[in-house]
This record gives structure tokens, C-alpha cells and sequence, in this order.
């Protein structure tokens, strides 16, 4: 009869390859190896892959990193970083949401929110459309919730009628280094029912989206009422919402499904906001000032359980003279994120409009940016 | 630390970069920008992202110096923040990147030392290539404790999570390392 014989386990064998066992277990397996030709083995490779990984050659710093952080620092351009502070070990039941929000604020903070608070099921929602990357509505920007007071003081009588064209274009350093979209945003006086509303409607034209989208909001409050949005890009879906209180129904329809939306609103997160051009109504719906800053949520399709929300932070963050093709004027200059590469909004002070936006630049300099064109008060 | 040593900055010179001195923030990256660099290398496993990695980092250091307790070593404070923009960047770009055998092979800094060790350039380059492939979470807890030389509880403490499941972590990475070192893929 063979003998049973029993191998230490991956921990022991692992702190045996580091050097971190105690003077007891090292002898144990040391007499152990000395016989099993397996565990020595695995030993080994153990060891060979920290020695290897620990050998992959690293880039070293550009001296180049070091005069761009000097020239942005020198031109007022900040970023939050987040903390280096220990954290505490989350608690065994939400272990990994709390893992992913140490890993990542921006995505985890979704991820913590929806975890508060069961959607109502739907049917399974794979390989259904997610918002993309919009001006206001960039689930890259979203923050950590709780970390900014919400918006308070939103006044939808300080709204007004219109029509803004906007271009978005590259730039790096200045200059423009491609142009690939157009859209405009109008704003028009409306009621759902009995009660006034504004009637936001947005479109975007270029590659790779066609997308527009229409939202009746409270004329008061601005909360969304309800959402009608197309995207005859290459994911061609049509999205109809109802927002109540505390949840949002509807439909997203593609070439092959119907998909139903009902899904409760996340506890945290309001004031929330629906559609691309939010920010024009909400910028203009509240009195800006050097110390501002307030935190809101904008809402996804919510076809796909994690695009429902995206909980956002915005502040003022300074102020200055910007000249557009339109003219030059006076803006607040306003920070949309508190992740290391927020966007930045230069708002008018005359009449709280967003005339400019601008990405943080990427690693080649480039950077996109949204700027005012055209405008019909 | 096995790869960094903790270096006790001269006097004041953390105190002058928070307080907006130009002079001392290029001190400080004199001193600890390849640090942050090899770092956020690591954890990124693209050259590209780590220098927005470090771009962001000095970026920053000055407002998140505030929040630094000078009684503590600034050299670890430094690169936990490093540590932790660097995963929000993977986590947030939420995507995976094939590293191509020859770009890898064909770093820049690439250690001259290894070239007459033509066997273990070949394992290095395919340990970068298969550690792309694996869940960041799983290559962040492998890099910092195989690599970096964190402790568990340093790393739990890092990413919010308990030393068992730093430990469970580096188990799954270096098993799933094996597996693809061993498929060839």
C-alpha cells in the first residue's frame, strides 16, 4: 500500500518562497522539500516568477512629465488625487464592493450605490446599449458619492428659451487638431400634462453616433419627467423613459429586442439629471460663486443594471476672461469630477450659459472640447 | 519595501511643495519620479498610462500633500497615492491590453545585463505578456506584494480588503500565471 502523503498547502509553500515563514514551519517544509520533488518544484517557481517580475525592465520619468505638471500647475490646473492614507478592511458580506471602490472610485462608486438599494428584475440586459461618453452625462467622470453636498438651490424659473450650436473638436496646445462633431441643444417652454416643463432637446452629429434626445423636465425643479432618445450610430436603439420619484420605467428597443427598464432610483445620489444637455439648464438654473460646488447623479439608459446612474461633483474652481469664435467674455470656471483628470466648463457669468468645455488632456496633448459656435435667444 | 528604499526628505521640502513652491515639487520628482513611474508601470502594464499616472500624481501632490502626516514616511505616503491612481486608471479605463512579444522585448530601459541571458528575456517578456491577461485585481495584489514587497496587511490595507484575501489573491494570480506560462498563450 502507498503511503499518503501530504503536501503543504499554496500559503505555507508561497511564504516559503518569500522567506516569510517562522523559524517552526520553515524546518517542517524544509525536511519536507528535501523529499517531494513536487513541492520543491513549485517552490522553485514560485521564487523564479517574483525574480522574473521583479526583473521586467520599468520606463524610466520623462523629464518632459515634469515641465508639463510646472507649466499646468503655473496656469492654475489642479487635480484630486486620492488618498495615501491606510483603509480600513471592509466587512467580510460587501467585501468586494468595497474592494472595487478601493481599487477604483470612479466606476465603484456605482457599483456601492446599486448595491444599497435592489433594481427591480428585469429580463437579463447582456450585450444591451450603455450611455457613452456624453458631455454631462460621462460615466468617466462620475465621483465618489458623499463626498460633495448635493446641488441645492436649483431655480428652473431662471431658465430660458433658445438654441446653442456647439462644435467638438481636438485641440493640443491651443490649437485645433481635428473636428468630428456638431450638435446643439434647445430649450423650449412645454408641459407634460397639466404641469409647465422645459423641453430639453439635444443632437449630436458625427462619427461614431448620430444621437439625439429630448427630456421634459419640472419647470421648477428641473427633475427629469420623461426621455426620448435615438442613436442611429452603429448601435441603433431608440430609449423612452418615465421617471417618478423614486424609479424610472420605459423601453430600450434595438434592431433585434425590446428590452424593459423599471428600475428603482439609487437612495443616494439627487438631484438627478437626465440627457446630454442637462448642463445648460442646470447651470443657468443656479447662482454661481467662487466657494460653489454640489454633487448630483446622471442617469443612464438603466436597460443594463449598471448604467442607471452616475453620481457626479461639480465646483467652481475659478474664473477669467475666454475668448470663443463668438467673442470674449467672463466665465466661472467650473470642474465636472474629482477623479485626477476632471472636465473642465467655463461658464458665463452674464447669463450662467456654458460657452466652453475641455477635457483634461491626454498623453499626447490632445484634448477634447466642446465650444459654442452659434446661439438664438 | 524590497524595491524602494524610505527616504526622509530634507526639511521643509514636503511643507514647500504644499505650499506651492515650484522649486520643491521638482525636487520631489527628482527624487521619487522613477519610483512612481515603475510603480504605476506595474500596475498599469502600459508606459503610456503610467505617464499620465505620474503626470497626475505631481500633478496633484501639492493640494494632496494637506492631507499628509509629516510625523510618517513621505517615500511609502507617496506611493500608496501612486498605488491607488494608478488602479482608479486601470479600473476606470476598464479595459485589458495585449502586449505585443516584440514591443515588449523592445523596451527602452531594457536591462543590458540580460542580454546575454537570451532564456530569461524570453520568460520576462512572456511573464509581462500573460500578467496583462490577468484579472487587475488579481495583478495588482501580485505586483504589489511579489514586486513592490507590501506585506499582506500593507496591501490590505491599501486596497480596503483583508490580509486572507490579499493572501487568496495571490494565490489565484500565481495560479492562473502558471496556467497561462504553461498554455503558451
Amino acid at each position: 500500500m502507498t503511503p499518503t502523503v501530504l503536501h503543504p498547502g499554496q500559503g505555507k509553500l508561497q511564504r516559503f518562497a518569500d522567506g516569510a515563514s517562522g523559524p517552526a514551519e520553515t524546518r517542517r517544509l524544509a525536511r519536507h522539500l528535501a523529499a517531494c520533488p513536487r513541492c520543491r518544484a513549485d517552490v522553485a517557481f514560485r521564487r523564479e516568477l517574483a525574480d522574473d517580475a521583479r526583473r521586467i525592465p520599468v520606463p524610466s520619468a520623462p523629464a518632459e512629465v515634469l515641465r508639463r505638471v510646472l507649466e499646468e500647475r503655473a496656469a492654475g490646473q489642479r487635480v484630486i488625487l486620492p488618498g495615501g492614507e491606510d483603509r480600513a478592511p471592509s466587512r467580510p458580506r460587501t467585501r468586494w464592493i468595497a474592494a472595487a471602490a478601493a481599487l477604483a472610485a470612479a466606476v465603484a462608486a456605482v457599483a456601492v450605490w446599486q448595491g444599497t438599494r435592489p433594481s427591480v428584475p428585469t429580463s437579463p440586459d447582456e450585450g444591451l446599449p450603455t450611455l457613452h461618453a456624453g458631455w454631462l452625462a460621462t460615466p468617466a467622470y462620475a465621483a465618489e458619492p458623499g463626498v460633495v453636498p448635493p446641488v441645492t438651490g436649483i431655480d428652473g424659473s431662471r431658465v430660458r428659451p433658445g438654441r446653442w450650436t456647439y462644435e467638438i473638436r481636438a485641440v493640443r496646445a491651443g490649437r485645433v487638431v481635428g473636428g468630428v462633431e456638431r450638435g446643439a441643444i434647445e430649450i423650449r417652454a412645454a408641459r407634460m400634462g397639466a404641469a409647465p416643463a422645459w423641453s430639453v432637446s439635444d443632437g449630436w452629429w458625427g462619427h461614431p453616433h448620430d444621437m439625439s434626445e429630448t427630456t421634459l423636465m419640472d419647470a421648477r425643479t428641473l427633475a427629469p419627467l420623461h426621455r426620448l432618445a435615438r442613436d442611429v450610430g452603429h448601435s441603433r436603439f431608440t430609449v423612452e423613459q418615465w421617471f417618478t420619484a423614486d424609479s424610472i420605467r420605459g423601453t430600450m428597443k434595438t434592431a433585434t429586442r425590446t428590452q424593459v427598464i423599471a428600475r428603482r432610483l439609487p437612495v443616494r445620489g439627487a438631484p438627478f439629471f437626465a440627457g446630454e444637455g442637462s448642463m445648460l439648464p442646470l447651470m443657468r438654473s443656479v447662482r454661481l460663486h467662487p466657494r460653489w460646488q454640489g454633487s448630483l447623479s446622471t442617469l443612464g439608459w438603466g436597460a443594463v443594471e449598471s448604467d442607471l446612474s452616475y453620481p457626479l461633483s461639480l465646483r467652481v474652481a475659478g474664473e477669467g476672461r475666454i475668448r470663443i469664435p463668438s467673442g470674449t467674455f467672463d466665465c466661472w470656471r467650473v470642474l465636472a469630477g474629482t477623479g485626477p483628470r476632471p472636465r473642465a466648463f467655463w461658464v458665463r457669468k452674464s447669463d450662467h450659459l456654458p460657452i466652453l468645455s475641455r477635457d483634461a488632456p491626454g498623453r499626447d496633448g490632445r484634448a477634447a472640447e466642446w465650444v459654442l459656435v452659434a446661439e438664438q435667444p | 519595501m524590497a524595491s524602494t528604499a524610505i527616504t526622509d526628505e530634507p526639511e521643509g521640502l514636503t511643507r514647500r511643495a504644499r505650499d506651492g513652491d515650484a522649486g520643491a515639487l521638482a525636487e520631489l520628482y527628482a527624487r521619487h519620479a522613477d519610483a512612481v513611474m515603475a510603480l504605476a508601470y506595474r500596475l498599469t502594464g502600459s508606459a503610456a498610462d503610467a505617464e499620465d499616472v505620474l503626470h497626475d500624481v505631481f500633478l496633484g501632490l501639492p493640494e494632496a500633500l494637506r492631507r499628509y502626516d509629516e510625523r510618517g514616511s513621505f517615500a511609502p505616503w507617496l506611493r500608496r497615492v501612486a498605488a491607488r491612481t494608478a488602479l482608479t486608471r486601470v479600473r476606470s479605463a476598464g479595459r485589458r491590453r495585449e502586449v505585443p512579444l516584440e514591443a515588449a522585448a523592445d523596451h527602452p530601459s531594457a536591462d543590458t545585463a540580460d542580454t546575454a541571458d537570451g532564456e530569461g528575456v524570453l520568460r520576462r517578456v512572456r511573464l509581462e505578456r500573460v500578467l496583462d491577461r490577468i484579472a487587475p485585481a488579481l495583478r495588482a495584489v501580485f505586483v504589489l506584494r511579489q514586486v513592490e514587497g507590501y506585506t499582506h496587511a500593507e496591501i490590505a490595507a491599501l486596497l480596503g480588503i483583508t490580509p486572507g484575501a490579499s493572501e487568496v489573491r495571490l494565490h489565484r494570480a500565481v495560479r492562473r500565471l502558471r496556467e497561462l506560462l504553461r498554455s503558451g498563450r
